[in-house]
């Protein structure tokens, strides 16, 4: 599992075109809304790399199914961001709680994140795949404070690179020893 | 409501894995069961029984030459790796052997009838060699060299491998899936045990056309797991040679074509080890199909033991390999067997327990090769499990 794949995927799984959807509308209460979400799903990724090993401890997964695991999740993201409408920024916490409800979760720590997360931790060691996904976050933060608008046929496009990195992951995971 | 259903959809997909790390010594134990196994159910003619259904309570015929030579391989394996007993045992195999010996105008081969199979002259070929040094003797070495005879003469020069010998004429036809590295396994032998006979040229030439050529002409799809190819490179790493497995400068082989074919074989173990370690029974006979013959469970430890032995020889060949994930399908594929086989309690359980107990069953039928292979896996793998 390359760091290259590992970035890209990461990014289609938190969508930066769904997430800046559901972000507020004025400048300063999305940047804040941003830092929090960013921190937010920093913290849970990076919970989710270091505790990677017991995770799949406890599932009895090896690290080679859970790239197929990782692979499909992303995949099934993809296909739902392909079609379906990015989220609205209602119903929302208030204040900076915003960053956490709608805009970290559930746009931006998706379920595919999270296995991602764990397969590349599990995989490549969690310090690397926080420093990978860490960064593909830190990118989508920017894209969303950069208010790109969320247009359905930009989220849409992202949702079809997802498909296709999902794929690959999920053979990258099939061809695993 | 996104995440379980996210989750329960990954779940469908990835379940967990039967796996564990049964000792050396749990491992030691189902290969001597096994052994056992064959000594419950030899009959006066040298033949073991070849089928069997439990729950009936009775064999369902047939014979097969090919496993029987396979058979006795297995028994002198155990008895180089110290189970007492198993060479006796196949010994009394042999009389089978002595009754079916055929001359034919290429040589000498085993089997029943017109036709014979060169995959039995191959595994007979490489059981008497492995009783050869198991019993440091050499009273069968007039016939190993007649039977490498053969083998040479069943390769044609591209290193293709002729499947079947029609006796009478000495021609040979068809392909093999598997004879290819059998005959390839057994001239390796040879060359170790007879270095001075050239049995290396021909096994360099069917060794060049097992990794470059056999998948694309033969089966292209789904690729072979050849476990038998495994032994052979195992055993080729062994010849003082062995340098040119890598780079190949006698065969004309791309540099890579070993590292290549060597990944492309651990992928295809991993994974079928992965797969077969998810099967459970219950819902998982939905998803993921009933338990694999415990002969194919069992070549997957033939196999990854085999490369295993030969990356510690030539880590270098595979460099980019995750050995420790090739450890943990290793360890894997033994805590499947010894857990899948029947233990005296279970045989108990049924009309005739010495045809169970120490055999592995999938839907109520053994097959003696699934011994065989189980016991040839075991052997293997028992000195990568934890002490």
């Amino acid at each position: 599992m390359s760091s290259t794949l590992i970035a890209l995927a990461a990014v289609c799984a938190a969508n930066p075109f769904r997430v800046g959807a559901c972000a507020p509308e004025s400048a300063v209460a999305r940047r804040q809304a941003v830092v929090v979400a960013t921190a937010f799903t920093l913290f849970a990724v990076a919970l989710s790399a270091l505790l990677s090993d017991p995770i799949l401890d406890l599932l009895n997964v090896s690290g080679s199914s859970s790239r197929i695991a990782a692979g499909v999740a992303v995949l099934i993201v993809g296909i739902r961001d392909l079609f379906a409408q990015p989220p609205s920024p209602e119903p929302a916490l208030a204040g900076l709680l915003a960053g956490i409800v709608p805009m970290a979760f559930p746009s931006l720590f998706t379920p595919a994140l999270a296995i991602l997360a764990v397969s590349a931790g599990a995989e490549r060691g969690a310090v690397t795949a926080i420093g990978i996904i860490g960064a593909a976050i830190l990118s989508v933060g920017l894209i969303v404070v950069a208010n790109v608008r969320g247009t359905h046929w930009r989220a849409a496009a992202v949702g079809s690179a997802g498909v296709v990195f999902g794929t690959l992951l999920a053979l990258n995971g099939v061809t695993a020893v | 409501m996104a995440w379980i259903l996210m989750l329960a959809v990954v779940g469908l997909v990835v379940h967990p894995e039967n796996c564990g790390q049964p000792t050396t010594a749990e491992v030691n134990e189902a290969a001597g069961e096994a052994v056992s196994w064959f000594g419950a159910n030899i009959a006066g003619d040298g033949t073991f029984v070849y089928r069997y259904d439990r729950a009936v309570g009775e064999t369902l015929g047939g014979y097969n030459d090919v496993r029987h030579a396979g058979v006795l391989l297995s028994l002198y394996q155990a008895e180089s790796a110290g189970i007492e007993g198993a060479a006796a045992i196949a010994d009394r195999g042999l009389a089978y052997v002595d009754e079916h010996l055929q001359p034919t105008p290429i040589g000498i081969a085993f089997g029943r009838g017109s036709i014979a199979r060169s995959g039995s002259v191959g595994l007979l070929a490489a059981a008497l060699d492995e009783r050869r040094s198991a019993l440091d003797t050499d009273d069968r070495d007039a016939l190993l060299l007649e039977l490498g005879r053969t083998l040479t003469a069943v390769v044609e020069p591209d290193g293709s491998v002729g499947a079947s010998i029609d006796t009478k004429t000495g021609s040979t036809s068809g392909r093999s899936p598997f004879f290819t590295g059998e005959v390839l396994w057994a001239l390796a032998r040879l060359h170790l045990t007879f270095p001075d006979r050239d049995f290396d040229e021909t096994a360099l030439r069917v060794y060049r056309y097992l990794i470059e050529d056999r998948d694309r002409v033969e089966s292209p799809w789904p690729p072979v797991s050849d476990h038998w190819g495994a032994y052979a490179l195992e055993t080729m790493s062994r010849w003082p040679n062995a340098d040119n497995l890598r780079l190949g400068p006698d065969l004309e082989l791309d540099g890579t074509a070993t590292s290549d074919w060597l990944r492309r074989q651990l992928n295809l173990f991993g994974l079928q080890v992965r797969y077969e370690s998810q099967r459970h029974g219950g819902l998982t006979r939905f998803t993921r199909g009933t338990v694999a013959l415990p002969a194919g469970v069992g070549t997957l430890g033939e196999g990854i033991g085999n490369h295993l032995q030969f990356l510690n020889r030539f880590p270098e060949v595979a460099a980019d390999i995750d050995i420790d994930a090739l450890n943990d399908r290793a360890r894997c594929v033994a805590h499947l067997l010894v857990q899948r086989q029947t233990s005296a309690s279970q045989a108990r359980e049924h009309r005739a327990p010495l045809r169970s107990q120490g055999a592995w069953f999938r839907e109520d039928v053994t097959q003696m090769d699934d011994q065989q292979h189980a016991l040839s896996a075991l052997l293997l793998l028992k000195d990568w499990m934890p002490k």
